[in-house]
Parts: structure tokens; C-alpha cells; sequence
């Protein structure tokens, strides 16, 4: 089977039969993000309630349902919001208040959209859209995941990354923009998907080809015909980690290394969203981060086996794999210089760090 | 390790909320701050530096129970996140009771999330415990967000004996706050009663 990895999209071709229950988790070549890979799913669980006929899926249920919908959400309040918001678009509108009820209901009523919230009670909203996406006779359903408002950009996942829901409405969003998604998914439209490239942008072989992988990470994957001949991949194909399975103890504590060396870099990221996302677009980042990066080094080297350290530069190693990936989700061009000023040497940075050991001045706690 | 008052007849205890940089500790405070009757609280100190780092703690107590004629008076601290400010975690950590382990369940920050587990471990050894033997719940934060990690997976990493009790929540709506908050204190209070420390 092939997989894509979520951030960089590098595909990989990988033997399923390395793939063991639940799953394993694979680190890119390219870009060292790890995420996980689960077996594709030939006949999705035994659906909750009555076993329906099948629906063709390139027809869709548009005859039955087309213009109902289901919202399901656990606060009342906004599941009215949302209703209202349909209505007044003249769509049918089904409430629901749970996951399992919600999954009876979409079973049932077949409806063309359902527009669901991630936390729901019982079972979670991309459990359900998950469930969908695997279900040959429920696929069809377009599916809207209602997220709950937040500001850290940092964390809003790459489109594909959605469970493999058709689009992402966050609740401060339901007002103004819920019945332009839902028409859009309905009835097709350049902008169908703002935030999820929309499945059925290649009539055809989207739905076809969603089947089965349950990891978000395939919807892109999904998009490729099975049969059809693989370029072949860039990189070459991860190994699956297994936590335990460094027999090394050098390469463990080199593994060490590079995973404080990530967490080092995605700390300082995340208390400074503003300042990295300068430091992307205009160039530079390493200069903008400087004091934390020197508290990072600091930190690295107290934890890390001298001679491990030496190997190799990994704070810069983890810095310019953060950048490659933020740039491509910001969309910013390769050509631009931003991230890794090569005026700017983090080494030195690091030589350069006092002796003094931080928190000293913490002792009046 | 929990100390008595006898002028004011209480019993106190410290709970540390313990995980990684933004993973909602600070946020389950507040909720249970908020949502807790006035006069069985103190007042929230937090501690912050210019950079807007939660640096130190926030404190919290709240009456809950009796032992013996002693009313149980908790305190809730968190500890800086980042993985930066080891210092301060050991410094909160002292004289803990129990501690909650609030998971962020992005994957983003899944080695975070073990990092930080880790750093508990090996920060509560330090000062002479076994994280297997004090009380201890794990929290799994953040459920709302669709790029919440598959529960099984976390368990697997965060919690792969299956042996320490774990709720997921959405500490921002409160979801999962009070189970959390009720169990690490009634797993403190069975500790007192058992007088075993």
C-alpha cells in the first residue's frame, strides 16, 4: 500500500504485511514527522442499528436526502445555531444530541450532509466521520466537522488531515459560513472545502479510492488509483519505529537526542507563534529565536551524552525540518529565505551560552 | 507529603497538574476555580514572567471532606510545562500528594506529551518516589480538536500498563475536570486513611 506522510506528502510504498494491529507509526524520510499507519480496512465495522441496502455511491443519496442534514452536537444551544442557520437556507434539518444517536440517524434518514461535532457524547465526531469514510454504503455522506474555536493556528491541521471529513467549521464560524459550506459540498463549487480539499474535486475516483485507510493521512494517498503505477518514492521508505526496539544503546541515545532536540524546537514554537511566524515569512527565524535557542542548547547539553551531542548539530537539524514543514503549510515559496538564516550559526550561539544553570533564581519558591 | 494543622483542624494536601507547555493545566484550574464555591477557596495566585510564561504556580485550595474531625483542604499547583524549567518543576513538586498528568492529545505534541511523562518520572524519583506508588490520574486534554490522537494510541504511549485510571476532557467546556480532580483526591484520601505515609 502506499502512504503519504500528512506534513511533507512524501509517499511512501509499504508492505502491508509490516503493518501489525493497530497499527504502527512511521517516521518520515523527508521531514521526520512521525505519524501513524493503520491496515486498510476491507469491510468497516459492524454498523450501530439495522443493516441498510447499499446506496450507489457515485449517485449518492440525492434523491433521498439531498437537502437533509444532520447536525449533531452535545451543547443544545449550538446544535440550534446551527439548525437555524440551515433552515434559513431551506435545508431539512435533523438534530442530534449523541455520536450513536447521530450514527442511527445518518444510517436512517440518509442524509446528504452531517455536520457533526468533533467532541460529541458517546462517540466522537471523527470516530463517526471515520466510520463513514470506511463504510462502502455510508461513504457518500458528505461530512462537516464542527471543531471547537482556537486561536493557536499552530495547531490546525493540514486539510487532509480531517478524518477525512469533507470540511471544518469551527463554532464562531456556524453563522455566517455553514450553509455556504453545506451548498458547496451539496452542489459543488470552486471553494467547496475551504479548509479540506473537497473529495469529490475528482468525480470518480475520490470516494473509490477513500475506502479503507483509516488514517487521515491516506485522504491524499486515497486520490490514487490503486492499480495505477507508483512514481517512485523520493525517499526511501521509513522503517516502522517501535519504541522499544533500539537494541543500540548509542543509537537510542542518539533517538533521545533528536526527539529532545524536536521537543526543544516545538516549545519554543509554540510560546512564540508570532515571532516563528515572522521569522518564516520574512527570513531569519534562527536571529529572531536566538535567546530561547540558547536556553534550548543550554538544556540539550545537560541532558544529552557529551559524545552524542558532538554527532551533530541536532537543535539546527530539528529548527530546519520545523521550518521546511511550516513554510509548506504556510504556503510560503522555497525560494524565499526564511528559517535558516545562513548568517546566522547556532553553534556559535551555543558556544556561547553562560555557565550560570537556569532556575537558580527560583530558590525563594 | 500532606501536613495537619490542628489549630485550624485541617489536613493538607498537594496536588501538582503536570504536563507538557500549553496542554490545558492552567485551564483546568480555572475551571475548577470557578465552578468552586467561594468560601471553600483561597485565592489563585499565577505567576507569569513578562513572557507571559506561567513560570511558578497557581494555587488553589478548596475544602473537600473530613478524616477523622480534620477537614481536607487541597492545593492545586501546576508546573511551567515548557521543557525548559525543570528547575521549577522540582521545586513544585516538593511535598506532592498526588499528581495529574494532563495530556495534550495532538499528535504535534505526542513526544511532548512522553517527554514531559518521563521528566515527572524521573523528577518524583529525585525526591524519593515511585510514580507507580503515589496517587496519580492521567488526563487526556483537549478531545475537542480534530487533531485529537486516537484514545488507544495515547494509552499506549502515556499510559501502557493500563493501570493508572484516565479520563479524557475538553478542559476549556470542563468536560472530564471534576472526574479528574475527584479522583486524584479520593485516591489521596484512601493514602491518609491508610496512614501508610
Amino acid at each position: 500500500m502506499i502512504v503519504a506522510c500528512p506534513s511533507c506528502k512524501a509517499k511512501f510504498r509499504i508492505d502491508e504485511g509490516r503493518i501489525k494491529p493497530p497499527g504502527v507509526r512511521l517516521r518520515c524520510a523527508r521531514c521526520q514527522n512521525l505519524f501513524a499507519v493503520r491496515k486498510r480496512v476491507v469491510e468497516s465495522a459492524a454498523p450501530v442499528g439495522p443493516p441498510r441496502e447499499s446506496v450507489d455511491p457515485a449517485q449518492g443519496n440525492a434523491a433521498e436526502g439531498r437537502g437533509r442534514i444532520l447536525v449533531a452536537h452535545g451543547e443544545p444551544v449550538v446544535a440550534a445555531a446551527m439548525r437555524g442557520a440551515l433552515e434559513k437556507a431551506n435545508y431539512e434539518v435533523l438534530i442530534s444530541g449523541d455520536g450513536v444517536d447521530a450514527l442511527m440517524k445518518i444510517q436512517r434518514e440518509r442524509p446528504g450532509v452531517a455536520v457533526i461535532d468533533v467532541a460529541l457524547p458517546k462517540m466522537y465526531g471523527f470516530e463517526i466521520c471515520e466510520f463513514l469514510k470506511r463504510n462502502e454504503s455510508l461513504r457518500y455522506v458528505k461530512v462537516i466537522l464542527v471543531a471547537t474555536e482556537h486561536n493557536q493556528g499552530r495547531y490546525r491541521r493540514t486539510p487532509e488531515n480531517y478524518y477525512g471529513a469533507d470540511d471544518v467549521v469551527e463554532e464562531s464560524e456556524i453563522p455566517g459560513e455553514l450553509a455556504g459550506k453545506v451548498h458547496r459540498l451539496l452542489h459543488g463549487g470552486e471553494d467547496a472545502g475551504a479548509t479540506v480539499e473537497p473529495p469529490g474535486s475528482a468525480p470518480g475516483i475520490d470516494h473509490e479510492a477513500a475506502a479503507g485507510l483509516v488514517e487521515p493521512a491516506a485522504a491524499e494517498i486515497a486520490a490514487q488509483p490503486e492499480e495505477r503505477p507508483f512514481a517512485e518514492p523520493e525517499d526511501p521508505l521509513p522503517e516502522p519505529e517501535r519504541v522499544t526496539a533500539e537494541d543500540d544503546p548509542r543509537k537510542e541515545m542518539r533517538e533521545r537526542a533528536r526527539r529532545l532536540a524536536r521537543i526543544i524546537v516545538s516549545d519554543i514554537a509554540l510560546y512564540n507563534p508570532e515571532i516563528v511566524e515572522q521569522g518564516l515569512r520574512s527570513g531569519g527565524l534562527p536571529a529572531l529565536i536566538r535567546d530561547d535557542l540558547e536556553e534550548g542548547y543550554k538544556l540539550f547539553r545537560s541532558r544529552i551524552d557529551e559524545a552524542v551531542a558532538a554527532e551533530s548539530d541536532f537543535i539546527r537539524e530539528a529548527l530546519d525540518a520545523f521550518v521546511d514543514r511550516k513554510r509548506r503549510d504556510l504556503g510560503i515559496p522555497d525560494d524565499a529565505e526564511a528559517g535558516t538564516d545562513p548568517a546566522d550559526d547556532e553553534h556559535a550561539v551555543a558556544d556561547d551560552i553562560p555557565s550560570a544553570e537556569f532556575g537558580t533564581g527560583h530558590d525563594d519558591f | 507529603m500532606s501536613f495537619i494543622n490542628y489549630s485550624s483542624r485541617e489536613i493538607n494536601c498537594k496536588i501538582v497538574y503536570y504536563g507538557p507547555g500549553l496542554c490545558g493545566k492552567t485551564t483546568n484550574l480555572q475551571y475548577i476555580y470557578n465552578k468552586t464555591n467561594p468560601e471553600a477557596k483561597g485565592k489563585m495566585i499565577s505567576l507569569a514572567t513578562e513572557t507571559e510564561r506561567t513560570l511558578f504556580f497557581d494555587f488553589l485550595p478548596l475544602s473537600l471532606g473530613e478524616i477523622r474531625g480534620f477537614r481536607t483542604r487541597f492545593h492545586l499547583y501546576t508546573v511551567p510545562g515548557q521543557v525548559f524549567y525543570d528547575a521549577s518543576r522540582k521545586l513544585i513538586l516538593k511535598g506532592v500528594d498526588g499528581v495529574v498528568f494532563v495530556a495534550d492529545s495532538q499528535e504535534e505534541r505526542l513526544e511532548a506529551n512522553m517527554e514531559s511523562a518521563e521528566n515527572l518520572r524521573a523528577n518524583l524519583k529525585e525526591q524519593g518516589y515511585d510514580l507507580d506508588q503515589i496517587p496519580y490520574v492521567i488526563q487526556y486534554n483537549k478531545r475537542d480538536l480534530p487533531s485529537a490522537m486516537p484514545l488507544a494510541e495515547l494509552q499506549s504511549l502515556i499510559n501502557p500498563t493500563g493501570n493508572v485510571t484516565e479520563f479524557e476532557a475538553v478542559a476549556r467546556g470542563g468536560k472530564g475536570v471534576f472526574d479528574t480532580l475527584k479522583t486524584i483526591a479520593r485516591l489521596i484520601l484512601i493514602e491518609l486513611k491508610r496512614g501508610s505515609r
